[in-house]
């Protein structure tokens, strides 16, 4: 299942700026949407180690209304959690009406973490995916709406990046373990994936599978699959995503994005201040050297297009 | 599946004092056992209103250790439990390992109450058997011990009791207008409680339904249902033998 997907799809520079304001938008309105027609939104970030989840999350909240969202993240699991039915923890955490919840890691994690690393008996996280279904379907029956994404790379990606995050004093070492202890067990990992996909993907909480090698194309893929479900489901017209896929002639961020001086009449720092997800290891590599020679990057976006 | 129950069952007052306090000191070394062995326990009474759910909590912690237990009497849902799913308040309440909860009125209201008085959709209500059979399925492979008790009285009995309780002034518990609005609906409500005994009665967690037009006779019935399932469950059945013993003898006393 996983071994399908097409791994190398990207977005350019040019097009994610000009992409990314409008998506925002949207999202936003959405959010403010779902609070006032009482909808609840669960939005579940799994994948590999290395995928960068932290990094999609930070843009995905970006646009929020920090009153309407929680974060709550699995990594940590309180001692106290084992002396209570395991979904219990979840359960206290889902999201009241109005509201959103978004789970960095998730209750999947039964049935792969605790499963790879062996911490419960293979008894109790088999009847776990049955537990799972039944708690998403009253989930849905309810009126939550629930996402679940997984962000997919490979094992050479994975492998690339842990040397990578070697290299960087802001990883902690704890999690370049993890790391590689997964790409150590990468089969068993993948397989216990695999059986949750075909375990787990049903009509109420089907799997959205993201290529995550590249992280401008994964922050725009999620984002409008969001925006696309949260309009249909507040009955909003339907209005196309921007096409980003296939890049235009006319792609000069210069020219078709209106400058904040121009309109506010302040000084523009934008450009200075958001810093762009590095797309691949070479492109990092290259920033600084990029940064300091403006023109140098405008002729390899061209290139790139 | 109601009408078939003899609520006729009573005991006289020598009887019922002496089971009542065998079968209490049967329960506290089992309820000790709950602790050591880290099991959980849950315990849910339904029933009539006035058919003596809380005469019977009240006989059942009398003589257990008062750190294992704690008792739950569930109310209309606050503003924050209602903008959450129904069973979301319930998760709160589960007991940790080693504990015992005890729930006077449970999430069993969404079949009953909710049903009767039309607070959700025939939908809600349809899908909330399977929602609780699959919550109570958890608990079980979990390890918690559920029991679960219909106490049951006719429809004179509870007309008399409501009418007895009307006349208490100084009862804490005076009657509301809720109460009576249940007998008027006595035959809606019935009809509930029939469909909830049949579709929510696996094995694991079955209702065991109570006569309760005797107190005596339901208080006994549903402590003895305890000590004898704890027993079970723990494999700890030294006192329970003699408990059992002497109800042998009174028996043959009687007889005699």
């Amino acid at each position: 299942m996983l071994d399908k997907i097409d791994l190398n799809q990207k977005v350019t520079k040019g097009m994610y700026r000009q992409v990314k304001p409008e998506l925002y938008r949207r999202l936003n309105l959405a959010q403010i949407k779902t609070f006032t027609s009482n909808i609840p939104i669960i939005i579940l970030l799994e994948g590999w180690y290395a995928a960068n989840t932290g990094k999609i999350l930070q843009n995905l909240i970006e646009p929020l209304n920090p009153r309407g969202f929680r974060i709550i993240s699995d990594r940590k699991i309180s001692s106290d959690d084992e002396k209570f039915p395991w979904l219990r923890k979840y359960w206290l955490n889902l999201p009241a009406r109005g509201e959103w919840v978004i789970f960095d890691g998730s209750w999947y994690r039964r049935v792969s973490y605790e499963r790879v690393q062996k911490i419960i008996p293979e008894k109790e996280w088999r009847r776990s995916y049955r537990d799972i279904v039944e708690f998403e379907r009253t989930l849905n029956d309810d009126g939550y709406m629930l996402f679940k994404f997984f962000f997919h790379i490979n094992k050479q990606e994975q492998k690339r990046r842990h040397f990578k995050c070697l290299k960087d004093p802001k990883t902690t070492k704890q999690h370049i373990d993890e790391i590689w202890e997964q790409q150590q067990d990468f089969d068993n990992w993948m397989s216990a994936y695999t059986e949750i996909f075909e375990r787990t993907d049903t009509e109420w909480g089907p799997w959205k599978i993201i290529e995550a090698t590249k992280n401008r194309f994964v922050i725009i893929k999620i984002l409008g699959e969001i925006i696309l479900s949260l309009e249909n489901r507040l009955r909003l017209p339907y209005t196309p995503l921007p096409e980003f896929e296939k890049p235009l002639e006319s792609l000069d961020p210069e020219v078709d994005l209106p400058e904040i001086s121009e309109v506010k009449g302040v000084e523009d720092t934008s450009k200075e201040i958001r810093k762009l997800p590095p797309d691949s290891l070479e492109e990092e590599m290259t920033l600084a050297a990029n940064d300091l020679i403006d023109q140098n990057q405008t002729s390899s976006d061209q290139e790139e297009s | 599946m109601l009408n078939t129950i003899d609520l006729s069952l009573s005991l006289d007052k020598d009887q019922y004092k002496n089971l009542l306090k065998e079968y209490q000191k049967a329960l506290s070394p089992l309820v000790d056992q709950v602790f050591l062995q880290e099991r959980s326990v849950v315990i849910v009474l339904e029933g009539w209103d006035t058919a003596g759910k809380s005469s019977v909590i009240h006989r059942i912690i009398e003589k257990i250790d008062p750190h294992i237990f704690r008792v739950y009497a569930i109310n209309p849902p606050n503003d924050i439990e209602k903008s959450h799913h129904y069973l979301w308040r319930f998760w709160q309440k589960l007991p940790e390992k080693g504990q015992i909860a005890i729930f006077d009125h449970s999430w069993y209201g969404r079949v009953l109450n909710d049903r009767v008085e039309a607070n959700c959709t025939e939908d809600e209500w349809q899908r909330a058997y399977r929602e609780i059979n699959s919550f109570e399925r958890q608990l079980v492979d979990f390890g918690t011990i559920i029991k679960k008790f219909w106490l049951h009285i006719d429809k004179q009995e509870f007309k008399n009791r409501l009418e007895f309780r009307n006349q208490q002034l100084e009862s804490a518990r005076n009657i509301t207008g809720s109460d009576w609005n249940d007998y008027e609906k006595w035959d809606i409500f019935t009809e509930a409680v029939n469909e909830m005994l049949l579709r929510t009665n696996p094995v694991t967690a079955n209702w065991t339904i109570v006569e309760s037009n005797s107190k005596s006779y339901s208080r006994i019935k549903i402590i003895k249902n305890i000590v004898e399932s704890l027993s079970q469950e723990l494999e700890y059945d030294s006192i329970i033998n003699k408990a059992v013993d002497n109800e042998n003898k009174s028996k043959k006393k009687k007889q005699k």
